[in-house]
């Protein structure tokens, strides 16, 4: 979509559509970069992709997998981009001594943590299950990969976290 | 279906029950009570997936795609509403800045923290100098070779700017240090919010906060902070 074509309804039709799902946008980039300034910056570009491409949108309710593929695709040119300059962060161990907010609970925090140092690939399909609600099918199409692969991941994704919060051994 | 097989699925897909695995579980004690617990676990693990969002990531899609779209379709009572509104939430911020400007900065200081809580542990293993030499550039900050151990750095968003987030390892725990050049703070002030111990002082250029966790005595505090602000030098 130009500049020169859009017009206020088309503006308004694409907050409906997109801006009730902001937040979700950001929680999917934070837990992608594991950074605050960074998934805000993804937020801000996959938005203005997804104006620009407006139109190809037929859907309104394939809006959030939409704006999640095309967050996914910044995070991945953002990465690219940010690899050489930016502290690697990839080598993340328990959190020992966890933050005292106090809207959370230690388990919370804990639990957090424990996200923080998963791998991309446990990270990734545990968000989009737990936090956006996606399907066994839904998060294989998204991440490219078969169901099967999935299930495996979401159910190693949970075998790290309580072994991490519980101390339990993970379970073959 | 066998209980390693239940304990895949469950482990899988939580919330979802086949007959086979409801009539294994009304049968197996020991997977009924794995199931209990996975799913007290899933409870937590919603909450800790839910971040907070700040509120740039939560004002409307328009107002980040808006500008890229130009302004000249957007209907002018939608500015004129947008003007209104950002001009009174830049008066309120100025005026609370006014009243409690330690305090503000305290509190954005401490919500931060939220968002990185994996820097916030003890370590044994430095930032690479490099890496640590990247993020402060960034920002036209320098450190001398004599500053406390520094763990983790980070280049931040912080109120409007790239700061320097690092953690220094101190007898007393990780404490964080944030140096802020675009910060004015007339004098030190010690607050206590959210769990942590801020420290706020004055520097050459801007200032430099310590936060940290717990019971920290004050004196210590201030210990790490004047080897900060030693070792701290503005070359932007």
């Amino acid at each position: 979509m130009s500049e020169s074509v859009s017009t206020p309804d088309q503006k308004l039709r694409f907050e409906a559509v997109c801006g009730r799902l902001r937040p979700d946008l950001y929680r999917f980039a934070f837990w992608l970069a594991r950074d605050r300034s960074v998934a805000e910056d993804v937020v801000q570009d996959t938005l203005l992709r997804a104006w620009r491409s407006f139109d190809s949108l037929g859907d309104a309710a394939a809006a959030r997998p939409w704006l999640l593929t095309i967050a996914r695709r910044e995070f991945a040119r953002r990465f690219e981009r940010k690899s050489l300059e930016t502290v690697d962060v990839d080598d993340l161990a328990e959190l020992e001594d966890p933050a005292l907010a106090a809207e959370n609970s230690q388990e919370v925090l804990d639990l957090r943590a424990a996200i923080f140092a998963l791998e991309r690939d446990y990270r990734e399909p545990l968000v989009l299950q737990v936090l956006m609600g996606y399907s066994t099918e839904e998060i294989a199409t998204h991440m490219e990969l078969t169901p099967g692969a999935v299930l495996t991941r979401l159910f190693r994704a949970r075998q790290k976290l309580k072994a991490a919060v519980l101390g339990e051994a993970e379970e073959p | 279906m066998n209980c390693l097989d239940v304990r895949r699925a469950l482990g899988a897909e939580p919330g979802r029950r086949t007959p086979e695995l409801t009539a294994h579980l009304a049968e197996c004690s020991a997977c009924a009570a794995y199931a209990a617990e996975l799913a007290r676990l899933e409870a937590t693990l919603r909450r800790a997936l839910e971040v907070p969002v700040p509120p740039a990531a939560a004002r409307p899609a328009g107002a980040a795609a808006g500008g890229a779209a130009g302004g000249a379709a957007r209907p002018r009572t939608r500015w004129y509403a947008l003007a209104a509104s950002l001009a009174g939430a830049a008066l309120l911020s100025a005026a609370l800045w006014s009243l409690y400007p330690r305090e503000a900065l305290a509190t954005a200081l401490v919500e931060h923290m939220a968002h990185e809580p994996q820097s916030r542990r003890r370590s044994e293993v430095a930032v690479a100098p490099a890496a640590l030499a990247a993020v402060l550039r960034r920002s036209g900050v320098a450190l001398a070779p004599d500053a406390p151990f520094v763990s983790y750095a980070q280049s931040c968003w912080f109120r409007g700017r790239y700061v320097p987030h690092l953690v220094v390892q101190t007898p007393d725990g990780p404490m964080t240090v944030m140096v802020l050049p675009h910060e004015r703070v007339a004098t030190p002030a010690l607050l206590d919010e959210g769990g942590y111990r801020v420290m706020i002082v004055p520097a050459a250029h801007g200032a430099i906060a310590v936060l940290a966790q717990g019971p920290v005595a004050a004196t210590r505090i201030e210990e790490i902070v004047a080897r900060v602000a030693a070792a701290v030098r503005f070359t932007g």
